[in-house]
């Protein structure tokens, strides 16, 4: 017994500190303990994101009771607190579970990765497991906590209604995502280049005059004053900002110790490279 | 385009970041590694002339890292006027295009930045 624990602390803590966690219920305390899931009753859980992500794998824990168990995972929206439709067609997993032993804990882990499935910042999803046939019987060990919102369902036919939330435990199981970039522009970069010039001046001058209108997206950067009307002293405003001297970071040297570079045992850094577009990447060797 | 290693990393094995043909690493298997590689040190060095105030030598912290408020991993674009443009964390943005496919775009969003830096 000793060891089972040994290895689920080692095992959570590895999760914990994975980079691209989306959300982690924990280990469970007991895998006799849980929500059943038959034919007669389907079970979801819900996450939220903090980022735009794509998803990379679903981990969940799962202890067999019936001989054999398959079972069908999806991912969907969320629909006033209950489980919605699914994100994307690629969405949805059908899994047959191996019989349980003591080192994998009745871990499982289905990777997503090529499949795009992607998930908006700030947003609610749940993910729902079922099973596909009458001999399926499963147990998902409740978390440790009991502060999630999960949902149950047993209308294992009517797939989308009769779901019924609550607060309480949750399935076990662990969300990998990998975050995607999403690098801010500045007020008035109307184009979206990363950039704020006389490119965007024009277009917001057309769109002014009317000759060519901004999308909707477009509308909230050219607003540069906030007051919810593009006009002339958004564009004062975008002067304003490109002729706005920036500070430049302070500058540095350091000596490059790679044999193999073109630059080796010479002193480079920002000052080295001015004049020229460079990229610095702060990371620890090893 | 360098890599700084932090002045906390500096008795880790640099094996990784400066092979040549073949790596001896366990995390890496293939090489040259070309990018100049330097190292950050407490030494104040980069902390005199214009830049005096802005970090402090023996504070057992990294005097660029301390300059620059740097994370581990940041990968920082400076336009051509050495002014900040980008400052992505890798950590939290894989640009690894191999592992999740092109579905985060993340390695072409950073191409599009280094880009875009050109034009300011």
């Amino acid at each position: 017994m000793k060891r089972l624990y040994l290895i689920l602390i080692l095992f959570g803590l590895s999760l914990n500190q994975d980079r691209s966690v989306i959300f982690n219920t924990g280990l469970p305390n007991s895998l006799s303990k849980g929500y059943t899931i038959s034919s007669e009753q389907s079970v979801a859980i819900r996450f939220s994101t903090t980022n735009d992500y794509v998803l990379e794998a679903i981990g969940f824990y799962m202890n067999l009771v019936s001989e054999q168990g398959n079972l069908v995972l999806r991912i969907t929206e969320d629909n006033n607190g209950l489980p919605g439709n699914i994100v994307s067609g690629s969405a949805s997993w059908h899994y047959s579970l191996q019989a349980n032993n003591e080192l994998d804990l009745g871990y499982n882990l289905i990777m997503t990765t090529n499949l795009c499935i992607y998930l908006d910042k700030e947003s609610f999803y749940w993910l729902t497991i079922e099973s596909t046939d009458d001999n399926t019987e499963v147990i998902w060990p409740y978390s440790n906590d009991d502060t999630f919102t999960y949902a149950y369902t047993t209308l294992n036919d009517n797939w989308g209604w009769g779901w019924t939330s609550d607060i309480g435990y949750a399935g076990a199981s662990v969300i990998f995502g990998e975050q995607i970039i999403n690098q801010p522009y500045d007020l008035g970069d109307v184009n979206f280049d990363f950039l704020v010039n006389v490119i965007d001046v024009v277009t917001i001058v057309s769109h002014i005059m009317e000759t060519d209108i901004l999308d909707n997206e477009a509308l909230i950067y050219a607003d540069t004053n906030n007051d919810n009307i593009i006009n002339v002293v958004d564009l004062v405003t975008m002067i304003s900002i490109i002729v706005q001297e920036k500070n430049s970071n302070p500058a540095f040297t350091l000596q490059d110790i790679n044999p193999a570079s073109e630059y080796y045992n010479q002193n480079i850094g920002s000052s080295y490279f001015n004049g020229q577009v460079s990229c610095y990447y702060f990371g620890k060797q090893g | 385009m360098m890599g700084i290693n932090g002045f906390q990393y500096i008795n880790d094995s640099i094996d990784c970041m400066i092979c040549n043909d073949e790596c001896t690493s366990s995390t890496c298997n293939s090489g040259p590694r070309i990018l100049p590689w330097a190292q950050d040190y407490d030494d104040g060095i980069n902390c005199s002339n214009d830049n005096i105030g802005l970090c402090q030598e023996n504070d057992e912290a990294g005097d660029l890292w301390d300059l620059w408020d740097i994370t581990l991993r940041d990968f920082i674009i400076l336009d051509k006027n050495g002014i900040e443009f980008a400052r992505i964390n890798l950590t939290y943005n894989n640009p690894d295009p191999t592992e999740l496919g092109e579905c985060s775009g993340n390695y072409q969003k950073i191409k599009d930045l280094i880009l875009a830096a050109r034009n300011r």
